[in-house]
């Protein structure tokens, strides 16, 4: 005798195992699948095939999830003919590095004046390199660029890895602050992205190749306006 | 049947159209879809849902969860500003590849 609370049990069970999350987005694909399976009984099919059918419109399990696991906390994932560009990790380091020490003396300076404990200080010198080539091991992987015959991959909102499209692109051009290059995008809807831009040399010529190869004549000239010497 | 290609293409510019209409649900949208294209625009009911929450990754749509007429909970979608935009600019970047292609059959038969 067919159950198909049971079935529907099964089902849960095969997308959980593929990695789809509960309770958003399983939750949603199963109101979904019971809604298909309602209408198709009452179009005169009997449990089980209305079950089968329905499931099946859902698609594979993986290759739902495959599909979800593009989205994930981190944002998107770049598609594999991506082109990858990898910031330098030294003025990431350079700049939590001068950061944390003009934090941590500031606060050796409130506390203790100008006769303050030197070992103090070195200690917290040494904590601050070990945390700043942290976060320049992360920053030199997480912050990448990528681009692709979809747009450029970066990370947006909340750092969420994210593509901007190059319909939805109106120009981008690099600019300095903190002295560090920027990537500044302007879309086509009036947001402006920042993300960072510290590449080796070569790369960064390479990068706005790249931006060349995919954009029109006149967006490029926009580019060229401030980045002419990178670009010839 | 349309090509895969095709029905990928289409998806984000449709749901955002069905979209601007007023909030809606994955399966309401795909039964509109199906409708709408007697049935020729098959979409894989699963690959709804991660278009979906792309689309409101991105900032296009949001969501929210209510409980239907009939009890049931269900996701609805709505459209927000950037989303408009971009439903503007896809259905005059499909209406262009529309005229130019409509054209074209046009001279055949001249």
């Amino acid at each position: 005798m067919f159950d198909l609370e049971q079935s529907i049990a099964e089902w849960r069970k095969q997308m959980l195992a593929a990695g789809i999350k509960t309770p958003v987005p399983l939750e949603e694909l199963e109101i979904h699948l019971r809604e298909e399976i309602h209408r198709r009984i009452n179009s005169g099919l009997n449990e089980a095939d209305a079950f089968s059918s329905a499931a099946d419109n859902i698609g594979q399990a993986q290759l739902v999830q495959n599909e979800f696991a593009k989205i994930n906390m981190w944002g998107i994932s770049m598609p594999a003919d991506c082109k990858i560009f990898r910031l330098k990790a030294e003025p990431i380091f350079y700049f939590f590095f001068v950061f944390s020490w003009l934090v941590a003396f500031g606060f050796i300076l409130r506390d203790e004046g100008l006769n303050f404990n030197r070992l103090a200080l070195i200690v917290s010198s040494a904590s601050g390199v070990i945390f700043s080539y942290a976060f320049a091991k992360i920053g030199h992987r997480a912050f990448a660029l990528g681009i692709s015959a979809d747009g450029i991959y970066v990370r947006r909102g909340r750092g969420r890895m994210d593509v901007v499209r190059w319909p939805d692109i109106k120009r981008v051009r690099p600019c300095r602050m903190f002295n560090l290059r920027w990537l500044l995008i302007y879309t086509t809807t009036g947001k402006k992205i920042w993300a960072p831009l510290f590449l080796p040399k070569s790369q960064e010529i390479e990068f706005w190749q790249e931006i060349h190869r995919h954009t029109s004549f006149s967006f490029v000239e926009a580019i060229t306006g401030t980045s002419r010497c990178l670009i010839e | 049947m349309i090509r895969k290609e095709l029905v990928a293409a289409s998806a984000e510019p449709l749901i955002l159209s069905l979209l601007a209409k007023g909030e809606s649900y994955g399966y309401a949208i795909i039964q509109e879809v199906k409708a709408r294209s007697d049935g020729k625009l098959n979409w894989t009911d699963g690959m709804l849902y991660p278009v979906l929450h792309r689309m409101e990754h991105r900032g296009l749509i949001k969501s929210r969860w209510a409980e239907s007429e009939t009890g049931r909970k269900r996701k609805y979608y709505s459209l927000k500003r950037d989303g408009k935009t971009a439903m503007a600019r896809h259905q005059e970047q499909w209406s262009l590849v529309h005229s130019v292609l409509a054209g074209l059959k046009k001279e055949q038969y001249v």
